[in-house]
């Protein structure tokens, strides 16, 4: 490493050099990283800034524990999910709105009408979303008479009628009337 | 003020601590200050009870279960014949309930369906009780926790916190003139909401035109299901059962054979309540093909059920408590002679 480019590393530590030029050189000269480093620990003991204790590995351990950080897959849930990243939250909620403005217009077919709002919104990485069924809007199968269709039929009947009993306690007399709408019907 | 002015550099992270402590001690201070005012929170919640049935009012609420949420309309009318209700689904399928003190009414337009069936409206469990809320002191803690603003209007906070594993607690947000429930919201043991209401618009009216009552669906071709005049069935069982095993707390609010749709026998339902929470239990005959068919337990928003099979009768609890309650009633009916 000659003198030149210790200067210019100098230079860029203070700011006054142009960055990208220098980043490349950083991140590919083990020698000129070193002496950033030295660098970088001169200036803290000038002004007064040392800890106790210095570990100079610390760019060393901070890129090992990266190495063998596991790649982070978005898994494919059956209603989006907005909890993988930070950076999915703002293109979960755009895609929200498509959802809302989707069921809205009461057709929904999950796989072909939701691929192309995705697109229009420019939304990155539209792939992440797997739109499924609307569960409010049940498809109206026909019950066979297997022992859990009957017993699912039962425990309606049953939720229907603890709900309106329920609903007359006026501590939250509201809550199971609203029930009472979103439970599937029965026959 | 000049002292803080004087701090150095150095200790601005102290004076940012200092600061965010002194905010938590002004933040208890307001709430304490909002118990000591005066405000009785079980009295606001006796008020609640009687304004959400005595008021005439219209509003829209959303509500939150799971990952569902719906708007929904609610329209109640008190007249000097009983309460009158209608709500519309705003959401997903144009469902409608229509209630009075005689029936409900059911219309799922979806399946072109009509169920009708008797109202237990006014078959009250805990306001059967003198003094409803103070019954439930034991196993609940109440306070005012604060002010908040819902609909556009001003609410008190009151929590109501389990004393133990066997009951949910609520958050209510109670409108500080009418005593209307603005927001309530059903929380488990880690204060995870399970079920929530919220309205964001609510009018409290003189007087409901009757036609604001009326289905806006005319179940013309609709399939009706009438529940209420149902034929008697023929029940030659002898059984008589018991829930022998409850958590403190609870008693028997009910006990009656109901004839239930879909069900070839009356069922024996009986209800318990701790003047809060309410636990139903229904005993029914199994059939045949169900002998190997163990339901178990589910879950619908804030309402546990579980199922389990005792001499060849299914006995299922259903309750707003948690799993171990709706299990440990279940598990613990005997049948005698």
């Amino acid at each position: 490493m000659n003198e030149l480019n210790k200067e210019q590393l100098s230079a860029f530590i203070d700011g006054e050099h142009d960055g990208e030029y220098m980043l490349d050189k950083l991140i590919h000269d083990e020698d000129m990283k070193a002496t950033w480093s030295r660098y970088h620990l001169i200036g803290d003991c000038l002004r007064d800034n040392v800890p106790e204790k210095i570990s100079n590995q610390i760019s060393t351990n901070v890129s090992h524990i990266l190495r063998n950080e596991p790649t982070i897959l978005a898994p494919v849930t059956k209603r989006f999910s907005i909890k993988p990243l930070a950076g999915f939250a703002i293109a979960a909620s755009v895609a929200m709105l498509a959802v809302l403005s989707i069921q809205s217009g009461n057709e929904i077919d999950s796989s072909s009408s939701a691929a192309p709002v995705i697109a229009a919104t420019t939304v990155a990485q539209p792939e992440t979303f797997n739109f499924s069924e609307p569960q409010v809007l049940p498809a109206a199968v026909k019950e066979s008479d297997t022992p859990e269709s009957i017993a699912n039929q039962r425990l309606n009947n049953y939720l229907m009628n603890h709900n309106e009993y329920r609903s007359n306690v006026g501590v939250n007399g509201i809550l199971p009337y609203a029930r009472m709408v979103t439970i599937e019907s029965q026959e | 003020m000049q002292g803080w002015l004087r701090l150095s550099h150095r200790n601005n992270f102290r004076l940012k601590y200092f600061f965010v402590l002194s905010v938590l001690l002004f933040g208890s201070i307001n709430f304490a200050h909002a118990d000591s005012s005066g405000l009785d929170p079980k009295i606001l919640i006796d008020e609640m009870s009687k304004a959400s049935r005595d008021l005439n009012y219209d509003g829209v609420f959303v509500y939150h279960l799971g990952k569902q949420m719906d708007t929904m309309r609610i329209i109640h009318k008190a007249g000097e014949d009983g309460i009158y209700e209608r709500l519309i689904s705003l959401t997903g399928n144009a469902r409608e309930v229509i209630r009075n003190k005689d029936k409900v009414q059911c219309f799922y337009p979806e399946d072109k369906k009509v169920v009708v069936d008797k109202s237990r409206l006014g078959k009250l469990v805990s306001t059967y009780l003198p003094n409803p809320v103070d019954s439930i002191s034991a196993f609940y803690n109440f306070e005012v926790a604060g002010e908040d603003r819902i609909a556009g209007m001003d609410a008190w906070v009151v929590n109501i916190r389990p004393n133990d594993k066997y009951r949910y607690g609520y958050q209510l947000w109670i409108e500080k003139n009418s005593h209307l429930l603005l927001k309530s919201e059903l929380k488990n043991q880690l204060g995870v909401t399970l079920e929530q209401i919220m309205f964001t618009q609510l009018n409290i009216l003189d007087d409901i035109d009757d036609a604001l009552l009326q289905p806006s669906i005319s179940g013309k071709d609709f399939t009706w299901y009438n529940n209420v005049k149902h034929v008697s069935f023929k029940d030659d069982s002898d059984k008589q059962w018991q829930v022998t095993s409850m958590p403190v707390g609870f008693f028997m609010s009910k006990q009656e054979k109901e004839a239930m749709m879909n069900s070839h026998m009356p069922v024996e339902h009986f209800i318990y309540t701790d003047g809060l929470a309410m636990i139903s239990v229904y005993v029914e005959k199994l059939l045949e093909q169900e002998a190997n068919y163990q339901a178990g337990l589910s879950s619908f928003g804030g309402v546990n059920t579980y199922s389990t099979h005792i001499e060849g009768y299914q006995v299922t609890a259903v309750g707003e408590v948690p799993m171990a309650t709706v299990q440990l009633m279940a598990n613990s009916v005997k049948s005698f002679h």
